[in-house]
């Protein structure tokens, strides 16, 4: 059943894109389109690359081509509604422009991922502008989102850019450090802390920006993100899966903290480096997104109350 | 007895009406914002500091742009269809420029960020290897200094070059930050405010 749907999928999609090939030069508008959907089919190439070299060294890129596939399959299941969708003259106009600056920039932009994404993202506001009008946006925001979301260029050191600029030196570091030292004399170790250095008798950790759990919460706020649409949440409890997804990962780097400055003061520097590399990393997420998954489910089960009138 | 003229209502609506007043006020904000951006601009250096410190200006500015247009399109309803098409088509054109240099400030930020870092690094180098030097010729310290000394400002120099990094980061970001967002919103309002117009044309003219 499920191979059916996707081989019909499939053909739409074949059928669709040859008529859109054949309808493709007809008329200015449909030029334009295709002219921004060449820049897309340009770039595609560098951006699969990147995603490949990204998922080996264990980037989270395939979270963000999740949130753009989902976005893209939302507005694929609303066709029919798409199909009655005009755009008026003004939005025609309007969207055209957006299209032939966002041409005239590619020359310029070709040289990094994140200036050909940024591009690409006002070249496709433009097509969406120009085919379906403004209206377009206000009336199928997630999707809007979850395709932004998906093509957002680096969004981690996007992130830690902006976390940087606004908040006091090191803040992070020095609360997770805090949280880590605390953890351990609970545990009964001596432990000391200066700034964001944790000191045991054995030895000192430094925590670093990678190891302060931002990528973490991240990481599982827009799983969170996904989880919630994808179980069609309403919008107040996929803001709860949220802060419990951001919520979870923070309470989750403590321990990782703890056992990483005990590895490195107790039982070696293999052992620091297994906790601290691809291995230790991937057994705190499964850990961590495990208990977000019950987590999640638990609030999805919830059946809404009833009012009684 | 005095004669007192007749009122002449429609002319003296067409003269001093609030249309012409948003009008002239309109005209005035969009001339002074392009007296403004000359000033500032001409002579034209083209380097990144002084493409950053133009965006700034612009961006500050901008929403003298974004009034005075809207005041004109405001004055233009129901007197010229055709004026009003074209400051509404100005307006959008206006604002995809707006977007296109808020990516040219995301890029000079960058650059100017990499650069304040990089002069930072070569300085912070140069007297790392003065001082290198100096361990390696220990008989050519002066009597106050002896080599732990010398491994103590290396170290001062390390870490006070970081926090001098992270501070020009951190100014460069802000500056780049704000430029943008003043951008991408004045932007945002010039592309509403000529959609709006130009629908304003096409029903009201």
């Amino acid at each position: 059943m499920n191979w059916q749907i996707s081989k019909i999928d499939a053909n739409g999609l074949l059928k669709a894109g040859r008529n859109l090939f054949q309808q493709g030069l007809r008329n200015t508008h449909n030029r334009l389109v295709m002219a921004g959907l060449f820049v897309g089919i340009v770039f595609l190439p560098f951006w699969l690359y990147d995603i490949i070299v990204g998922t080996i060294h264990g980037a989270a890129s395939l979270l963000l081509v999740s949130a753009l596939g989902l976005g893209l399959y939302q507005l694929w299941l609303q066709q029919g509604h798409l199909a009655n969708l005009k755009a008026s003259s003004e939005d025609r106009w309007l969207g055209h422009l957006i299209i032939l600056a966002g041409l005239g920039a590619t020359p310029f932009c070709a040289a990094a991922e994140w200036s050909q994404k940024l591009i690409w993202v006002m070249i496709l506001c433009g097509i969406a502008i120009s085919s379906w009008g403004f209206n377009f946006f206000p009336k199928y925001p997630a999707s809007v989102f979850l395709i932004a979301v998906g093509l957002f260029p680096q969004p981690t050191t996007v992130g830690k850019a902006v976390w940087d600029t606004f908040t006091p030196p090191e803040i992070l570091e020095r609360f997770m450090a805090w949280c880590g030292g605390i953890g351990l004399n609970l545990i009964g170790q001596a432990a000391s802390v200066d700034w964001t250095l944790i000191s045991l008798p054995g030895g000192t950790a430094r925590v670093d920006w990678g190891c302060s759990g931002y990528d973490l919460a991240c990481i599982a706020a827009v799983t969170s993100l996904l989880m919630g649409l994808f179980f069609k949440q309403s919008f107040w409890k996929t803001s709860i899966i949220i802060l419990i997804g951001i919520v979870l990962a923070m309470i989750a780097n403590v321990p990782r903290i703890m056992l990483m400055t005990m590895a490195n003061a107790y039982w070696g520097q293999e052992s620091f480096e297994f906790w601290h590399g691809f291995w230790g990393g991937q057994i705190f997420l499964s850990i961590l997104f495990t208990v977000h998954y019950y987590a999640v489910m638990a609030i999805v089960k919830q059946k809404p109350t009833k009012k009684i009138a | 007895m005095a004669y007192v003229s007749a009122s002449v209502p429609g002319k003296l609506d067409g003269s001093y009406s609030i249309k012409n007043i948003c009008r002239v006020v309109g005209l005035v904000c969009v001339a002074g914002f392009i007296f403004d951006m000359l000033v500032l601009t001409l002579p034209p250096q083209f380097g990144v500091e002084w493409r950053i410190g133009v965006i700034q200006q612009f961006a500050n500015r901008s929403i003298i742009l974004l009034f005075g247009l809207a005041l004109i399109i405001f004055g233009s309803q129901g007197n010229s269809t055709s004026r009003m098409r074209l400051m509404a088509k100005v307006s959008m054109g206006l604002g995809v420029l707006f977007f296109l240099l808020s990516l040219l400030s995301v890029v000079d930020s960058v650059r100017l960020s990499q650069r304040a870092v990089s002069n930072i690094s070569t300085q912070e180098s140069e007297l790392q290897t003065q001082l290198r030097d100096a361990q390696a010729n220990p008989e050519g310290l002066p009597d106050n200094v002896n080599l732990e000394d010398l491994t103590q400002f290396s170290q001062q120099l390390t870490a006070q070059a970081d926090t001098l990094k992270k501070n020009a980061q951190r100014t460069v970001l802000k500056t780049g930050i704000s430029n943008i967002g003043n951008l991408v919103l004045v932007g945002a309002g010039l592309l509403a405010l000529g959609r709006g117009g130009m629908r304003l044309s096409r029903t009201k003219g």
